[in-house]
């Protein structure tokens, strides 16, 4: 890092969509009574997979919350999530639209892919199978009468970042990327670089993903990452750090932050939530299946989160874990909180708010980090909900079962992706020095 | 950016235009280009009948660690293969810190292989033969492989690299469709520049050479229906372009570091611009890379009097060259003042994550050798793109800095410069 004094990020404004509330205050609102929004699965008939819930978004009009993109077709749910999201947060940040800086205001999404047209995919796989192959002729010929340009051009991982870019005129850095479960912290993470480095002085930053569709479903219930043995209390699947965890359930949504360049925030007097004082970004390079057993990225990316940050372990007053309610994640993470956090890992408030929403995947981090903020702004740190049976393993403060009032400062937010791609953040109260 | 410099050390090319730097320098200085009909694929009665498809490629010399291979899509394996290279081209193999060094690679969207469903979907039929997704659930599901998943995660090249390599510091993942190999290299030299890292493994990779992939371009109508002289960038018969499939991977490094260990450097990234430009987001971005192009010459502080060449997105395809051809006029000037500017579509294919990576491995050619490859098939330039294009053979001139311009579907572009290998 180089001398001179480094450009500092503050948030302004953030805005979600969860299965518990489409918005930041219902949401916070149900985090905070230690509601599950965890359900049967509504969207597609998953009656006869091996895990038949989720957390699904309730169901509502884009047009009601932002009416300009209400007449647009073919926009998938990951996109409306995003577009619903970026207004709120937009919104409270009080910056005018279009933006007055342009080319100075940038969108640094970690959206995942949209769904797939899976019935008509599946019809035409099925209607052209000849000999254990799909005879790609006959593919080809019926798939250009039968699939939708737009419908597939949608799915693309980049076009969540372009409509938000489109909604609020900002013609400066546009990215996306897509490292599973830490996509939208990195996203974060990366953004907050990009003010930093004087490359914008406005980022729209966080994630949106929806993977609660047939392949989705399929994908990670052949991989034994989902709960099973809930389809029957489905409130009780998601047990973050509970003995009796069995898998994650999969959640939906959207997370969206404006970072802003704290002088520019401040010469047009908005309200500051905190601001991102740390971001750390390693990789596990162990396996794509499991996480290094002693949590070794994980706490790598800890460490360099606090580094950039320029704190220590003792001031970090909440950790919204990434906590996905998997056998290994809950255990190796706790190892990696108390490597890095010693003694002090013990008398830190950890909570994974995924026993409540599931897992948004790319969305997670994002939301999570919103969580910190609003922990910070109230002094109320959410729950860990389904915690009745201690793991010797997990013998961390987990908040459980009911939020708790607490005086939060600093906030960690671990995100860890499939295939070993961890990101940490470190969110703080503005504070002057 | 700060005072550490970043220097290019390595480079490995998995490509339908050779496999390996030295195969693909050759190919693109003989302009020979990749592009034919498929050999892996039926696509009689589709209306594009060309790809540029990577052939004799090795998973067994190329991925380390060989009983992977069956959790790795194709595109997985040449992101893989293409970074063995490029450690190989680099010297590094074996040599690397973990901790000090990144990932970044872009990916595509990716899509399961038909045949793999196939065989499940046709487990989950009803009685008339339909698929039924209760029976999907019960009995086609299970048959799947069960990492399956694994297999099309865009971010599992990046996790495999960091696996194979040891590669611990900081690791992403960029889709930003066409510009996401671009980023990808962008934002790695930023890592290394704010002292993350001292190494950076970089590129991108694609493989949409798949049924569906190519449904879906054509779907859009941005695949060329000629067989042949196309695709034809800046050609007033262009009529979209062929798709390509392959990876491309860099050794960046801190010059400082680079220069430790002795090791030969390929060129200099100086600068890295990306914006978003408004128009409908379904369209390739209309601004053709203007703001990202003069953002990158900012970013180097550099004049766009002292690019040597411009190796342009160059699609073939109809409104985005014409903007691109604006894009370049209004950033370079007049034909007559431009730099030389050239488009290597014809010789790789479209490779949506990977097709910026490929044009800095070319415009490392330029800046060591001196070698521009041309711009085959625009035998009738489009009197609307004002372009001072290569057209014929690649002769040897001196270019101090190369500059490469990516622009996507969804708006976003991307640019990088490139200069000599310091002295």
């Amino acid at each position: 890092m180089s001398g001179r004094e480094r450009r500092r990020v503050v948030v302004t404004g953030f805005g979600m969509v969860t299965p518990l509330g489409i918005g930041v205050e219902p949401t916070w609102q149900a985090l905070a009574e230690g509601r599950s929004a965890i359900a049967p699965i509504r969207l597609f008939d998953a009656s006869t997979y091996p895990t038949s819930i989720a957390a699904q978004v309730p169901d509502y009009e884009l047009a009601d919350y932002v009416p300009e993109m209400g007449a647009r077709d073919h926009l998938g749910r990951n996109e409306r999530f995003t577009l619903t999201a970026a207004m709120e947060a937009y919104r409270a940040s009080g910056l005018p639209r279009p933006t007055p800086l342009p080319r100075r205001t940038g969108v640094y999404l970690g959206s995942g892919e949209g769904a797939m047209d899976f019935l008509n995919f599946a019809a035409l796989v099925v209607n052209n199978w000849r000999d254990g192959h799909v005879d790609v002729p006959g593919f080809l010929a019926e798939g250009r009468r039968k699939l939708n340009a737009i419908v597939e051009l949608e799915q693309e991982p980049n076009m969540p970042a372009g409509y938000v870019a489109q909604l609020f005129g900002a013609q400066g850095y546009n990215s996306n990327c897509l490292t599973a479960c830490a996509a939208s912290s990195q996203a974060i993470g990366e953004a907050t670089d990009i003010i930093r480095r004087g490359d914008a002085d406005i980022m729209i930053a966080g994630g949106s993903h929806s993977m609660i569709h047939p392949l989705g479903m399929a994908g990670f219930n052949l991989l034994t990452a989902l709960a099973v043995g809930y389809n029957e209390e489905p409130a009780r699947a998601s047990r973050p750090f509970d003995l009796r965890r069995e898998g994650f359930v999969l959640g939906e949504g959207a997370g969206m932050l404006i970072l802003e360049e704290l002088e520019h925030a401040r010469g047009r007097g908005a309200h500051l939530h905190g601001e991102v004082l740390g971001y750390g970004s390693t990789a596990d390079a162990f396996r794509i299946t499991d996480s290094h057993p002693e949590g070794r990225g994980a706490e790598a990316a800890m460490r360099a989160a606090l580094v950039d940050a320029g704190i220590s372990p003792e001031e970090i007053d909440y950790i919204n874990a990434h906590g996905t309610s998997t056998e290994v994640n809950d255990r190796v993470e706790t190892k990696a909180i108390k490597t890095v956090l010693g003694e002090r890992a013990y008398r830190v408030p950890v909570s994974s708010t995924k026993s409540m929403m599931g897992h948004l995947i790319a969305a997670a981090g994002a939301v999570e980090t919103i969580i910190c903020l609003l922990a910070i702004r109230d002094g109320l740190v959410p729950p860990t909900i389904n915690y009745e049976t201690p793991d010797p393993a997990c013998d961390l403060d987990y908040v459980p079962n009911a939020a708790r009032r607490a005086a939060v400062r600093a906030a960690m937010s671990n995100s860890f992706g499939f295939g070993g791609q961890n990101v940490c953040l470190v969110l703080r109260r503005f504070e002057e020095h | 950016m700060d005072n550490r410099r970043i220097v290019i050390t390595g480079i490995g090319v998995v490509s339908a235009a050779g496999i390996g730097r030295q195969a693909y320098w050759d190919h693109l200085a003989a302009a020979r280009s990749g592009i034919g009909p498929p050999t892996s694929l039926d696509l009689s009665g589709f209306p594009c009948p060309l790809v540029a498809e990577v052939k004799e490629f090795d998973p067994r010399r190329l991925v380390a660690q060989r009983k992977a291979v069956k959790v790795m899509c194709r595109e997985i394996q040449f992101a893989v293969g293409a970074t063995q290279l490029a450690l190989e081209d680099a010297g590094l193999l074996g040599h690397l810190e973990p901790e000090r060094t990144g990932v970044n690679f872009g990916a595509g969207l990716m899509v399961s292989d038909i045949d793999e469903l196939g065989g499940a979907f046709g487990r989950s039929l009803d009685d008339k033969g339909r698929f039924e997704l209760k029976r999907f659930g019960r009995e086609g599901l299970a048959s799947l492989f069960p990492l399956w998943l694994l297999k099309y995660l865009p971010n599992m090249h990046a996790c495999h690299i960091s696996i194979f390599y040891d590669c611990q510091g900081p690791n992403n993942t960029i889709t930003a469709g066409d510009c996401s190999a671009t980023q990808a290299i962008g934002e790695a030299m930023h890592v290394i520049a704010r002292g993350d890292a001292d190494v950076f493994l970089a590129g991108g990779a694609d493989g949409k050479l798949t049924p569906l992939n190519l449904l879906r371009y054509e779907l859009l109508g941005w695949l060329t229906h000629r067989r042949e002289g196309t695709p034809a960038p800046f050609d007033r018969r262009r009529d979209g372009f062929v798709v390509g499939e392959g990876a491309v991977c860099f050794v960046l490094e801190e010059l400082g570091h680079a220069r430790r260990r002795q090791a030969r450097i390929l060129g200099e990234l100086i600068g890295y611009g990306c914006a978003w430009e408004p128009g409908e987001v379904r369209r390739h971005a209309q601004g053709g890379g203007e703001p990202a192009m003069r953002a990158a010459l900012e970013d180097a502080g550099a004049d766009a009097e002292e690019v040597g060449v411009a190796f342009a997105h160059g699609l073939g395809l109809g409104s985005a060259d014409l903007a691109e051809a604006r894009a370049l006029e209004r950033v370079f000037g007049p034909q007559d003042q431009q730099p030389l500017v050239t488009a290597i579509k014809p010789l790789t294919g479209h490779v949506s994550a990977a097709a910026g990576g490929l044009e800095l491995a070319a415009g490392c050619l330029a800046v060591t050798k001196g070698v521009v490859p041309p711009t085959l098939h625009c035998a009738e330039p489009d009197p609307e793109c004002h372009v001072n294009l290569v057209r014929d053979g690649a002769g040897e001139r001196q270019v101090r800095l190369a500059l490469v311009n990516s622009f996507s579907f969804g708006g976003q572009s991307s640019a990088l410069l490139l200069r000599e290998p310091p002295q």
